[in-house]
């Protein structure tokens, strides 16, 4: 397409990366010209779903009456049964829960939708599905049961309201999970059932829990198969209720086929290959209550099958791009855009897709399939699914030229995950090298190797906050939160400051880790996942929920929020008190406390705006950057969690960046009360001056190896990128050994005209941090947040 | 930091208009050259100067620090198939240092570009020649006369400089301003399009339309340069259009 980026965010264009003459083909073929998407050819489609998903926002139910009166019943039944067996535990609800799906499942099916999946289970987030309501019934037990005692709560209750720390679920993130993909590609449920029955058959007498893990498990494990059957005998309802035009008779005949079989069955065609995402993802949110369900690697596992299906004259390239359209066309009205992104239960549907990177045996993933997955993804205007491509510094150029090519127009919609930083990491962990190259995107920007792995990523600890309450000290939190500060104000040298507010953040996180290694796995007799935990490596084995560790590979994360603000405010009071002596660290400390009032404030704030900050790329601050990193580590390397599995460092926080800077005071780096912190590992936004090649350069600088996951968002002057310059970043980026790049590329002045005619920008989709959404569909302080940051050029 | 010295005004990284890939620019002060529209008037002087208000304009640098600063891209050097290039004012004004510090950059795999006018002895030309992967060659006008009056120089150096180095194998890349009014007559288009046809290594010409930058800052430093009209819309695309006509050398906007 020769449109221009203004041209295409205003219209409704369709969309094919070409770089002059024809498109180079896979397996050095040249493909024959073809029809771009249109988003228009599937208007009709996404109001078929739209009619179904939640008009608002993304937490609530979806539309279809019976179904969500099914879902009534069977939570309000749970619950009846529950006061009626007041002695049962966890997994006699769940079995319960299981039982009571098979009673009561709705299958939907859309006639003009190819796929069967869908359980009701929208965004990424688990409140009302059933399968949670075992939580509901049980969560009475972390007091009732002595779990957990009261004070436990109190003190996390404490932390997450001042902001210190967030997670995802009691003393664990129990909301981020990747569904077991090449479990059933290899096996199918059936496969998993019969491991399943095995293992219990020879269950020793002596362990009655693992035991009635196992048996739980399969009643899961039927529910499943149940359902999938309800999909089929529903496509042959309708079918004989007459469908009115063929196309929707050729969808139900297939489902009624192949829903008999798959993926309780491995599948055997590229249909039944791509269906299955769908319906491993929903179905396992559905009966377990799991959350943030990511798709698969569709261009990695699927292209065999497509190409088998192509040789033998079972589909045409056509129709492998209707059904990649739909595929991503479904994920995409799983939001409504009709609420502002403002808060965190908005249009956030936490939809994963991954694409590109490399097969298990190393060679690169860019084929007929990642080339029309992207095009459509464009072409039919989504902001979902969120797509997770993997690089190298040896991925094709093409690849990394169409990604840029579409980040260029606009359409900035990519978690790009650095496959030598994941492989190499992995490895380190224990994963066989094909395994280690055979992950997936989940989440914000992590990468996990799924069947394998089971995600407790969501610990946020603020720095900030513990960098604030030894600055401006907060005697009733200290108390509240149980945080013990030691001041910083009659320090002698700035080792002496450093390393005081490194045992700060220490006695914290060992805090932290304390609680949960204490308390965490306390979840398995609350909210159990039996049916998933056995289609994870390890399960079966260890006869464990992987709510308590039955799982090969479960760490547990702590991130280190708030980074580069962090480093900034130490090279603040290191250049200002220790080197050019502006000022006595007293005095600057005073002024801090006062928000940069009084008659030293603006001098004081002005020379602080002129220190060395993270991203200048100086010797200094990368090595203080680095030693935060390797401190962090350090302290707390060699402790186990919960689960027996190690404690990692993960290097991002989400929306917190804005939500929880709002109501921190101010803080050496310049910040005032309020103001926004930095994300991920980006430098701080409102410190940043320096160009693409030295904040690439400084984020190179640290010890990723050390870091499990991580994350930058930058964002590109777009008169300084082209394709071209998009590709070789990537590959640099790639060689500095980061696990992640979020590349947004927007100017100011185009985005000040948004605000005025939002009528022209449509098209124009932004990376606002680990989601997209279209830029007027921001709220105002989301705009001006994204207005507001640091050009790289 | 050991070396020849010379006054630096600005560094540009992430640079990808001068030469292939991504690239470092050094810009250096100091031109014999005065070309009437020029975009960047306070690099005429060779000292370090000040605008009227106040703002220091260049500082010494030695061939070691410049090195030392082009060498943090080296990755984003050879992802791209870039390196660095040497600006001006006109680098062969401080041939020396530019000689030198492209043979460091050089022993660390770096390719080097200078974009110049040729407005230099022979002597200069080989050295440099020695050590340059690339020329960014301006002409300016191919008429003797017109030329003095628009730049203060003659052309005759510039054209017997280029031919040296097409003769000698250089790879060349022919710029040519265009100022609406001043020298994109038929002429003068016609004559650069058969200097280019004449000579063996030129890989493409960039035509490179005039813009007003320079004004602002001629102002500030108690200087004028020339004010052309504002290029109509869609000049470039006539230019090059126009300048395509009379060569089978590829023409493009630069």
């Amino acid at each position: 397409m020769s449109m221009t980026r203004k041209e295409f965010l205003g219209s409704t264009a369709a969309f094919a990366v070409t770089f002059g003459g024809g498109h180079k083909g896979m397996a050095g073929e040249t493909a024959a010209e073809q029809v771009p998407f249109k988003a228009e050819d599937y208007a009709s489609f996404r109001r078929t779903l739209r009619a179904f998903f939640p008009p608002g926002y993304c937490r609530k139910e979806c539309q279809d009456p019976v179904q969500v009166e099914k879902a009534a019943t069977i939570r309000r039944e749970m619950i009846a049964w529950s006061n009626a067996h007041p002695d049962h535990d966890a997994l006699d609800a769940r079995r319960e829960c299981y039982m009571l799906m098979r009673r009561h499942f709705y299958p939907i099916l859309f006639p003009d939708s190819p796929f069967y999946c869908e359980c009701g289970v929208n965004g990424g987030w688990s409140g009302a599905r059933p399968g949670s309501s075992v939580f509901a019934v049980c969560y009475r037990f972390y007091k009732e049961r002595g779990l957990v005692p009261d004070e436990a709560f109190d003190i996390l209750r404490a932390r997450s309201k001042a902001h210190l720390t967030l997670c995802c679920g009691p003393f664990v993130d129990s909301v981020h999970h990747v569904p077991p993909f090449r479990t059933i590609y290899a096996k199918g449920f059936s496969g998993v059932r019969a491991d399943v029955a095995e293992a219990l058959a020879s269950c020793p007498k002596d362990d009655p829990y693992g035991r009635k893990e196992l048996e739980t498990a399969l009643v899961g494990l039927d529910t499943i198969h149940e359902i999938q059957l309800a999909f089929a005998k529903k496509a042959e309802e309708l079918l004989s209720a007459g469908l009115p035009d063929e196309a929707a008779r050729r969808n139900m005949r297939r489902i009624a086929e192949a829903a008999k079989r798959c993926p309780w069955e491995p599948p055997q065609t590229f249909f039944e290959a791509l269906n299955t995402m769908w319906f491993v993802r929903e179905v396992l949110g559905y009966v377990d209550g799991l959350a943030n369900q990511a798709l698969g690697h569709p261009d990695a596992w699927c292209i065999g099958y497509y190409r088998a299906d192509l040789a033998a004259g079972r589909i045409t390239e056509d129709e492998m791009r209707e059904l990649v359209a739909k595929f991503v066309v479904y994920a995409d009205c799983h939001e409504s855009g009709a609420v502002p992104v403002d808060s965190y239960d908005d249009q956030e549907v936490e939809i994963q897709l991954t694409l590109g990177g490399c097969h298990p045996d190393g060679k690169p993933v860019w084929n007929e399939l990642t080339k029309a997955f992207l095009e459509a993804h464009i072409g039919c205007d989504c902001v979902y699914p969120k797509l997770f491509c993997r690089f190298s510094s040896t991925s094709p150029e093409e690849y990394l030229r169409t990604i840029g090519a579409m980040i260029l127009k606009g359409h900035s919609v990519f978690t790009l995950l650095n496959d030598e930083r994941h492989v190499a990491n992995s490895l380190g962990y224990g994963f066989t090298l094909s395994e280690a190259r055979d992950y997936v995107g989940g989440g914000c920007w992590e990468g996990y190797v799924d069947s394998v792995t089971d995600v407790d990523d969501s610990n946020y600890v603020s720095l900030m906050k513990l960098l604030e309450m030894t600055i401006h000290k907060d005697p009733a939190l200290e108390a509240s939160a149980q945080v013990e500060i030691e001041p910083i104000d009659d320090a002698k040298s700035f080792d002496d400051v450093r390393d005081t507010v490194m045992r700060n953040v220490l006695r914290f996180y060992r805090s932290l880790i304390a609680y949960a290694v204490r308390y965490g796995a306390a979840g398995a007799r609350v909210f159990p996942h039996p049916a998933y935990t056995m289609c994870l490596d390890g399960g079966i084995k260890s006869r464990r929920d992987t709510t308590e560790g039955g799982v090969r590979f479960r760490p547990k994360a702590f991130t280190l929020a708030f980074f580069g603000s962090f480093v900034d405010s130490l090279m603040a009071i290191r250049q200002l008190c220790f080197v050019d002596k502006t000022c006595t660290l007293k005095e600057l400390l005073d002024v801090v406390r006062s928000n940069w009032s009084g008659p030293r404030g603006e001098e004081l704030r002005k020379a602080v705006l002129a220190a060395p900050y993270w991203g200048d790329n100086r010797p200094e601050t990368n090595d203080l950057a680095s030693w935060v990193v390797r401190s962090v580590h350090d302290g707390i390397d060699g402790l186990s969690n919960e689960y027996g599995g190690p404690i990692v460092l993960d290097l991002y926080a989400y929306r917190e960046f804005m939500y929880w800077g709002r109501e921190l005071k101010a803080t050496p780096d310049g910040r005032r009360d309020g103001d926004l912190l930095s994300q991920g590992m980006s430098p701080s936004e409102f410190r940043c001056k320096a160009g693409v090649t030295t904040v690439i350069n400084a984020i190179g600088s640290l010890p990723h190896e050390l870091v499990y996951q991580s994350n930058a968002n930058l964002t590109f002057e777009p008169s300084a990128v082209s394709p071209e310059t998009f590709a070789s970043v990537f590959r640099v980026y790639a060689k500095k050994g980061a696990h992640e790049i979020q590349p947004n590329c927007t100017s100011v002045a185009e985005l000040l005209d948004a605000q005025k005619h939002p009528e022209r920008y449509q098209h124009l989709i932004i990376r606002v941090c680990g989601f997209s959404a279209r830029f007027i569909a921001l709220s105002k302080r989301w705009q001006d947040e994204v207005i507001a940051r640091h050009r790289l050029h | 930091m050991k070396g020849k010295r010379a006054i630096v005004f600005e560094i540009e990284r992430f640079a990808t208009h001068d030469g292939p890939g991504i690239r470092t620019v050094v810009f250096l002060k100091g031109c014999p050259l005065r070309c009437m529209w020029c975009h960047s008037p306070e690099s005429w002087n060779p000292s370090v100067e000040r605008y009227s208000d106040g703002t220091v304009i260049g500082r010494e640098m030695s061939s070691g620090e410049v090195v030392s600063e082009v060498m943090e891209d080296k990755d984003f050097y050879d992802a791209s198939g870039g390196g660095m290039t040497i600006s001006g004012g006109e680098p062969m004004f401080r041939w020396e240092f530019v000689e030198e510090v492209f043979s460091k950059v050089r022993a660390n795999g770096v390719r080097t570009a200078i974009e110049t006018s040729g407005y230099a002895p022979l002597s200069a030309m080989e050295a440099v020649a020695s050590v340059t992967d690339l020329w960014l060659y301006d002409v300016k006008g191919m008429d003797a006369s017109k030329h003095r009056e628009h730049t203060g120089v003659d052309n005759r150096t510039i054209l017997e400089n280029l031919r040296w180095l097409d003769v000698h194998g250089a790879n060349i890349v022919l710029r040519c301003p265009m100022i609406p009014g001043v020298n994109d007559f038929d002429a003068n288009i016609a004559a650069l399009g058969r200097l280019a046809s004449g000579l063996k290594h030129v890989d493409h010409i960039d035509v490179e339309p005039y813009i007003p930058y320079g004004i602002d800052k001629a102002h500030k430093l108690g200087l004028k340069v020339y004010e052309a009209p504002s290029p109509p819309e869609g000049y470039a695309g006539e230019m090059v259009r126009r300048l395509s006509g009379f060569t089978s050398v590829s023409v493009r906007r630069g």
